[in-house]
């Protein structure tokens, strides 16, 4: 399983990526995290609502109450900019993560 | 125990001088589905409670966590937002340099309001760096001044800065006495 530390290095990218596949409400975000890194990624849930309130702050997640289940929730969603913002981040870690693969595993 | 924790957490979070209602109920929210997730898997209800706690953190790292996400937001927007501030703040003192250097021009006061209001302006706009905007105002008069005369004792009109100065953290102090009074702080005028 991910460090904590190692996962905070990389929060809002995960965090804009499970919100780009629809609109959630933080415990959701949370299980989508854990189910789709196949119980990799276990977020240390008191960094996520922090995270999510940064984000929309930064104008990249936008934010409103909503039924959910009978109980009110509040549901986030990606907006443009935070479209913008994962695509950007996500090259860095692609460059990243390549660069990284070639050191560790000694390619020329 | 869950009212318990989120007692904490808000007086925690009031504690950092930071709003509690979306958050208290967000987190509430979450533990009480966290609860119902470890009451569905077997755990009895109050040790699903107490794990549901338990993956959330300590009342106060998690009230941190809220203050040092709000602190790197708030600098991540001002970062974005100065190199317009400054170029604001240099365009509005370059054309305040230009009408003070026409030969009809003689109304200093004038000149000084218009300095200190533009540097007001873009202090309570973006309050982080007030110095700068005063700089950005202020330093064209002096530098104009510096070229037409050709003399370097002309640099003692680098005193004026002292206006956009006193302009932009008047507007800074104001922007920040605002967001306190918002966050239902209290204010004492020292």
């Amino acid at each position: 399983m991910a460090s904590a530390d190692v996962l905070k290095g990389h929060l809002d990218l995960l965090l804009l990526s499970v919100l780009a596949g629809g609109p959630a409400h933080g415990y959701a975000v949370a299980e989508r995290l854990r189910q789709t890194s196949g119980g990799e990624f276990d977020l240390p849930e008191g960094t996520l609502y922090p995270a999510l309130h940064r984000l929309e702050r930064l104008g990249w997640l936008s934010s409103r109450w909503a039924e959910v289940g009978g109980r009110r929730r509040r549901v986030y969603q990606v907006t443009a900019k935070g479209q913008k913002a994962r695509a950007k981040r996500h090259a860095e870690w692609t460059g990243f993560s390549t660069a990284m693969l070639a050191v560790v595993e000694g390619r020329a | 125990m869950i009212d318990e924790y989120l007692s904490v957490l808000e007086a925690e979070l009031r504690r950092r001088r930071m709003r509690t209602d979306r958050r208290i109920a967000e987190v509430r929210e979450h533990l009480v589905d966290a609860t119902a997730a470890g009451v569905r898997s077997g755990l009895p209800l109050a040790e699903a409670k107490r794990a549901a706690i338990e993956r959330m953190g300590p009342a106060a790292a998690v009230a941190e966590q809220f203050a040092d996400d709000d602190h790197q937001a708030r600098r991540q927007r001002e970062a974005f937002w100065a190199p317009a501030v400054m170029g604001l703040a240099v365009l509005a003192g370059l054309c305040i340099a230009y009408v003070d250097s026409r030969p009809h021009w003689d109304d200093t006061g004038i000149t000084v309001f218009l300095m200190l209001s533009a540097a007001f302006v873009l202090g309570f706009a973006s309050p982080r760096w007030p110095w700068l905007w005063a700089a950005g105002v202020g330093v064209w008069i002096p530098i104009g001044a510096i070229v037409r005369t050709g003399k370097l004792g002309a640099a003692v009109m680098f005193v004026i800065v002292l206006f956009p100065m006193a302009g932009a953290y008047a507007g800074a102090v104001l922007r920040k006495t605002i967001r306190r009074i918002l966050r239902g702080e209290a204010v004492t005028m020292v």
